[in-house]
């Protein structure tokens, strides 16, 4: 620091503080310099003493007429040579400086004080100073006395430069924006000892100071600027003493700045302006104003008499002041560019980032275009720009396009229903196979030979491109079918259009083109995906999006719908469905897909307002009314199943208060052990979910403004505002029962899912097979596919499979594969991690194959699990001994 | 306020300038970042592609963990930029708020970035409550300090 700086140059930063700005000039000769200046100063005093004429003529005439200019091109020089200064830092210099900090009135009011003194000092120039060259040196050395006290006293610049110098407003006012950069040669170094500090970073600290976070401590400062220009003009404008009185003078001098303050606030609420231009504009003013006047004054004073002189000079002034307004007001623009990039994008991550992000390895995109290993480049066709999500391993398309928010619907994740289909641009090899599920579906859907379940389609190494939206592909044009049709099947009626319904009416028309097929149902809606009406509770999007197939996937299989309308009655005998538009269909099959309905639990005054089911897309839309119109914060769910979580979450994310109630000792007993229901119960709390459980609704009573009080069998009490039942469903099976069918729990079918009448078939959660009714989609989508084929003559038979489960809320990934419990000689593999909040097991048979199988928080693993559970595969002690040791990579090893 | 015009070396500051910008993480350790990074995604840009658009509304915010970006912005002085490196912290205005994204964030070079959606926030406040706290407190002290600093630089 004490030689001039010789490294080679680096770019400045736009605004460079004191220590990056490049010293031309080293401190020594800057202290050489100071103490020359100080000498002349010095010299300066005696003369106003001495011989006060010239003294005065040396100061008045040349010093300070030369000041503001030497503050507009390089303050820094001033700053460095300041006799004040010298004075005011040589206790620091020469180690007797006491360096205490300022104290708060110092930070509070130095400025007031130093503007205080500077219009002091400066009006009595008219009356006194002007004319008497002893006082101008009594106040000089007054002056002098004060900074070296500062000094003394205060640490850095606090005791006088940066806080108190009458000089300082001004010169940082016209320094704002210096020719010439001049760096601090006083602190050394800096002691940190004033706010928005000149000698620090001089290209900013007025502005600093405009747009400072203390209004008072930025009000103060532009009431300074603003008054200024009325200042400069009170001071040349009004005659000086005894001309005029020295009260009359400074009522005058109030009044141009009262005056001059006014045009300033008022032309700075009228324009719409940064908050600094109009202080440039003002500091321009002042020094125009200034010199506009001191230019005659100082020629007159030394005899030059040259009007044009005059004249040429004051353009120059002009024509200054203009360049310096411009170039200020482009400099505020760059300074706010910085200081906003700072307020939007200044704070950093810890340095434990790097460590933890670097062991995920970092950006290794191809360059050309191309998705990179891991990255999944997702394409839509509202979207200008892809999404490059990066998997590190194992995810489905479908949860690395949740996970960053993408437009794209879910439902039964094993990709059966048909919720989520996208096209595979690219890459698709780096996919896992389509399995018999997903084929059936896409199927079904018709869509392009490109599309893919992104809940199946899982990323099994280097990249892939996917459309978000996939292509059409036309109807599908089956080959020869694999049976003989009969043709005497020419009229086909489906009752119901839920996926069992859909797919019937599907299969039956890839297979007999030219049948009559109608789909008759009493909902509203063509397929939707039912699956996630719990987001129609409390989401935005309503209805959009859930449809399963547009209307013109009908139409192109000319299917014909009878929505919104009730099957009142089937005649076997004549084989007709009569509706309730007062029409009759003839068949000669009739699938039923009535589904079902939920069950309501036997409690006493339990229907009324208030309580709802969640099995229909009116139903949520209810929901989402009730809780909408009454502003509810009580909800209460009756039933620890899937659908009763599901639609807890749904009501959480309304900022509803829920409370489960589960009849059992733990929640999803048909899926969970007593292990996983502990950690999914501590899930839940931390979503604010509490569960109870032994729980079950007894009594509900009703007050005059819709509050509930649930009254459980245990006695126990809670109010709710809200009640939905979600204790399970009970197959739709009127239809059946009135047509005489024979009828269990649900209709009852074969292995052909044919009813006690040949002519009629069954599918879907109003089937009861086996004696099971499934109530899941993946099973009525089968049974649908026999049904048809069979309608048409075909001798299919539905083998059920284990049955698979997902619960999908936001930090639970859920799946229960068939057996969870252990059978006599059962083997279970159990690993848990509390910590984590994840759990796995595996149920194996005596033989070693694989039976069943939990997954709390391991998503990846659900594939292999669910295929090893369908194909029960066996595994050998070597390959359970890895399982147990935590290796689940050897299920997918034993699948494939 | 300017921190990073007045970065004194010194604490004893009249007035101010003293405050440094918070620091997402500044004192977890590895195994709590990593902890972090799991419950979020990684997101890769080529040049030139948005990291954050103007207008477009998404609760999320990220952490650049490769490459330079730039944040491109209007002020009542006009149009702006600013480039944004490694480790720089992104979005969580619009994380907190749901509203749309006051500028836009440009890739200069290819990036990857972690997304940290408001569902990755509430999967880690499942399993993992005291971090989850710990990151939102940061997350608003990163939210109020530039409040600070931009209250009085707003110019409608």
């Amino acid at each position: 620091m004490h030689a001039t700086d010789t490294r080679p140059r680096r770019p400045l930063p736009t605004f460079p503080s004191y220590t990056q700005i490049p010293r031309r000039i080293s401190v020594e000769r800057w202290r050489a310099i100071r103490l020359g200046v100080f000498g002349l100063g010095l010299v300066e005093i005696g003369l106003l003493v001495l011989v006060p004429d010239l003294g005065l003529d040396i100061f008045f005439g040349l010093a300070v007429p030369l000041l503001p200019a030497l503050w507009v091109i390089a303050p820094g020089i001033w700053r460095n040579l300041c006799p004040l200064a010298a004075a005011n830092q040589a206790p620091r210099l020469f180690g007797f400086s006491r360096a205490r900090t300022a104290p708060a009135w110092v930070a509070e009011h130095g400025f007031l004080i130093a503007i205080t003194l500077f219009f002091l000092g400066a009006t009595s120039r008219k009356w006194l100073l002007n004319s008497s060259g002893p006082a101008t040196a009594a106040a000089l050395l007054v002056a002098l006395v004060a900074a070296f006290a500062g000094g003394v006293l205060l640490k850095g610049k606090s005791g006088w430069c940066s806080t108190m110098c009458p000089l300082l407003p001004v010169q940082r006012m016209y320094g704002q924006h210096a020719l010439v950069t001049s760096p601090n040669a006083h602190c050394e170094p800096c002691l940190g000892c004033a706010k928005n500090c000149m000698d620090f970073n001089p290209h900013v600290a007025f502005l600093a100071d405009q747009y400072d976070d203390d209004r008072t401590y930025q009000m103060r400062r532009r009431l300074f600027s603003a008054a200024f220009p009325g200042f400069v003009l009170a001071f040349y404008l009004l005659p000086d003493p005894p001309e005029t009185s020295i009260g009359a003078m400074y009522l005058g001098f109030a009044a141009w700045c009262l005056l001059s303050v006014g045009v300033f606030t008022t032309l700075d609420s009228l324009l719409r302006m940064p908050v600094g231009r109009m202080t440039t504009v003002a500091a321009a003013t002042s020094f125009g104003l200034y010199y506009w006047f001191t230019v005659e004054a100082t020629l007159s004073r030394f005899g030059v008499d040259l009007p044009a002189l005059v004249v040429v000079l004051r353009v120059l002034v002009v024509a200054a002041a203009l360049a310096w307004t411009a170039r200020t007001i482009v400099k505020e623009g760059h300074f706010l560019r910085r200081a906003t990039a700072g307020a939007g994008g200044r704070a950093r991550a810890g340095a434990g980032l790097g460590r933890a992000a670097g062991a995920a390895g970092g950006a290794d995109p191809t360059g050309d275009g191309t998705a990179s290993d891991g990255e999944v480049v997702f394409v839509h066709p509202d979207h200008d720009q892809p999404t490059r999500a990066v998997t590190e391993g194992g995810d489905t398309l479908l949860e690395l396009a949740e996970a960053n928010d993408l437009p794209i619907e879910a439902g039964c994740r094993l990709g059966v229903c048909g919720a989520d289909p996208v096209a595979v641009v690219a890459g698709s090899a780096n996919l896992s196979p389509v399995g018999d599920d997903e084929a059936a579906t896409l199927d079904r859907l018709g869509l392009a030979d490109t599309t893919r379940m992104a809940c199946v389609a899982r990323v099994e190494g280097g990249g892939c491109e996917v459309s978000l939206v996939p292509e059409e592909g036309g109807v599908t044009v089956a080959g020869p079918p694999p049976f003989a049709v009969d043709e005497d099947v020419q009229r086909v009626v489906v009752v119901g259009t839920g996926v069992a319904g859909v797919t019937a009416a599907d299969y039956v028309r890839r297979f007999h083109p030219g049948c009559q097929v109608s789909l008759v149902g009493r909902e509203p809606h063509l397929l939707y995906n039912r699956m996630a009406i719990s987001r129609l509770v409390y989401g935005r999007s309503a209805m959009s999006g859930l449809y399963i197939q547009p209307e013109k996937w009908y139409d192109d299989r000319d299917l014909k719908r009878w929505l919104n309308t009730e099957a009142l009655a089937v005649d076997p005998d004549r084989r007709l469905v009569e509706l309730g538009t007062g029409e009759a269909l003839a068949y000669d099959r009739l699938i039923l897909a009535t589904g079902s309905a939920a069950r309501v639990p036997e409690a006493v005054g339990i229907d009324g307002p208030g309580h709802f089911v969640l099995r229909d897309a009116d139903d949520a839309i209810a929901v989402r009314a009730w809780a909408q119109q009454r502003e509810v914060e009580l909800a209460v769910v009756a039933g620890g199943g899937l659908l009763g979580l599901e639609a807890a979450y749904a009501l959480s994310r309304l900022q509803v208060a829920v409370t489960v109630l589960e009849r059992g000792p733990h929640l999803l007993r048909r899926q969970l052990d007593p292990g996983a229901a502990r950690l999914l119960r501590r899930f839940l709390a931390n979503l604010g979910i509490e569960v109870r459980t032994g729980a079950d609704v007894a009594k509900v009573h009703r007050d005059d403004r819709g509050m509930m009080l649930l009254q459980l069998r245990d006695g126990r009490r809670l109010p709710a505002e809200l009640l939905l039942s979600a204790a399970g469903i009970e197959p739709e099976v009127d239809l059946a029962r009135d047509a005489g069918l024979e009828v269990g729990r649900g209709i009852v079918v074969d292995d052909g899912m044919r009813t006690s009448d040949p002519a009629i078939l069954a599918a879907g959660d109003c089937a009861e097979h086996d004696g099971t009714v499934s109530g899941l989609w993946p099973p009525a989508a089968r049974q649908a596919e026999v049904a048809a084929r069979n309608a048409l003559g075909d001798a299919q038979v539905y083998r059920p499979q284990a049955p698979v489960t997902l619960l999908k809320v936001v930090g639970i990934d859920l799946a229960s594969i068939g057996r969870i419990l252990p059978a006599d000689g059962d083997r279970e593999v159990v690993q848990e991690d509390a910590a984590e909040g994840r759990y796995r097991k595996l149920v194996l048979d005596a033989e070693g194959r694989v039976r069943g199988g939990i997954l709390l928080g391991h998503p990846n693993d659900t594939a292999a699990v669910t295929r090893a559970v369908e194909a029960a595969v066996p595994l050998d002690p070597q390959q359970q001994d890895l399982l147990a040791e935590g290796d689940w990579a050897v299920l997918g090893r034993a699948v494939a | 306020m300017f921190e990073e015009f007045f970065d004194y070396p010194d604490d004893g500051v009249v007035g101010g300038n003293a405050a440094d910008p918070p620091v997402l993480g500044a004192s977890w350790s590895d195994e709590r970042w990593r902890t972090v990074l799991q419950h979020g995604t990684t997101r890769h840009l080529r040049a030139g592609e948005h990291l954050l658009r103007s207008g477009e509304v998404e609760r999320a915010v990220y952490v650049v963990t490769h490459g330079s970006l730039e944040v491109r912005f209007r002020t009542a002085a006009g149009a702006g930029r600013a480039p944004l490196g490694e480790g720089t912290v992104l979005g969580e205005v619009g994380f907190f708020d749901g509203r749309p994204r006051g500028s836009d964030v440009v890739a200069l070079t290819d990036v990857e970035a972690r997304r940290f959606s408001d569902a990755d926030l509430e999967r880690l406040a499942t399993r993992h409550p005291p971090i989850a706290h710990a990151f939102l407190l940061d997350l608003g002290a990163i939210l109020a300090h530039r409040f600070r600093r931009a209250q009085h630089l707003a110019q409608d």
